[in-house]
């Protein structure tokens, strides 16, 4: 697991770190098949999951697994 | 001779009959006078049938076979209003039969929102950052037609950046932006933002929707969202 950690002050001028955590996840495998505008502007994409002789392709991908903001350093030692 | 012997009937009528002349004059006069009573009977009757006729067409315009807002000086058949009224039956029939059903994607807990950061929400306590199977609901195949935006924040109210929602169907193979102005992120409470206009079709399948913030000047520390979207069947 991969944890990133970036401070950043608020515009109210807090302190405050965002946290992102990391993981690598076996996830089925897809491409973007094709995207379009439809006739009243709203954006669509159809993807493809890819298979081999039916079965379904899984692929290990790093995934943000959890996000969130934290108003007191996380690496400060308790 | 007595006077008992003269003939008066007989007299009298001598003197009531008209001689040839005046007998002609009078068949004349009956003549005139039965083509006069025949004139005027005749002209009565035309007069009549003619008078009869401006009454039938009159009243007849009075019915018509339409109904037509803004006329105010006929009146609909019955044939025409038991037509309107069956189209309106059917009509009527037809979107009770096309059912429109609303799913409701929400969290239940508050959520501090991390910059560029995509949060799938399906029926869940806290939203997950990756849209997998397991952050999805299943949602009956139907027609998308709209959709209700939630935003709440229970703690400390971010700026109002907009954000890009979408909802992914068909198991994640499909997905269509509902917005790319939502700024519930900005509400105290109960931010609303409905989107009409939509007509998408989808199949049986996981759905989940996906809040993604951009980089926040202030990022929300307490947020809470939710998503319904209708589907006619």
């Amino acid at each position: 697991m991969r944890k990133d950690v970036v401070k950043k002050k608020q515009a109210d001028g807090k302190d405050s770190w965002v946290v992102k955590e990391f993981e690598t996840v076996s996830v089925p495998k897809k491409v973007l098949k094709k995207s379009w505008n439809d006739a009243n502007g709203f954006f669509h994409e159809e993807f493809e999951f890819v298979k081999v002789n039916g079965e379904q392709v899984y692929e290990d991908v790093e995934v943000c697994i959890k996000a969130e903001v934290v108003f007191k350093d996380p690496n400060e030692k308790k | 001779m007595s006077i008992f012997d003269v003939n008066i009937p007989s007299q009298i009528d001598n003197d009531l009959t008209p001689s040839t002349t005046q007998g002609a004059s009078k068949t004349a006069i009956n003549a005139g006078l039965t083509a006069v009573q025949n004139a005027a009977a005749s002209d009565a009757t035309t007069k009549a049938n003619a008078a009869l006729a401006s009454a039938q067409t009159y009243a007849d315009a009075k019915v018509a076979q339409t109904i037509t807002n803004g006329v105010t000086t006929s009146a609909p058949s019955q044939d025409a209003v038991f037509d309107a009224l069956a189209g309106v039956t059917s009509a009527i029939q037809t979107q009770l039969d096309n059912k429109v059903f609303a799913i409701t994607f929400f969290q239940t807990s508050n959520q501090s929102i991390a910059d560029s950061t995509s949060y799938f929400i399906a029926a869940v306590t806290s939203p997950a950052t990756t849209l997998a199977n397991s952050s999805m609901i299943p949602v009956k195949a139907g027609t998308l037609i709209g959709a209700s935006l939630g935003g709440f924040n229970a703690a400390t109210v971010g700026s109002n950046e907009a954000w890009t929602v979408k909802l992914w169907y068909n198991d994640g193979a499909n997905s269509v932006t509902l917005t790319t102005n939502f700024t519930g992120g900005n509400a105290n409470r109960n931010y609303y933002l409905d989107i009409d206009g939509l007509s998408t079709a989808i199949s049986d399948g996981n759905c989940a929707v996906e809040f993604a913030a951009p980089a926040l000047s202030t990022n929300p520390n307490g947020f809470r969202a939710t998503a319904t979207i209708y589907i006619r069947s």
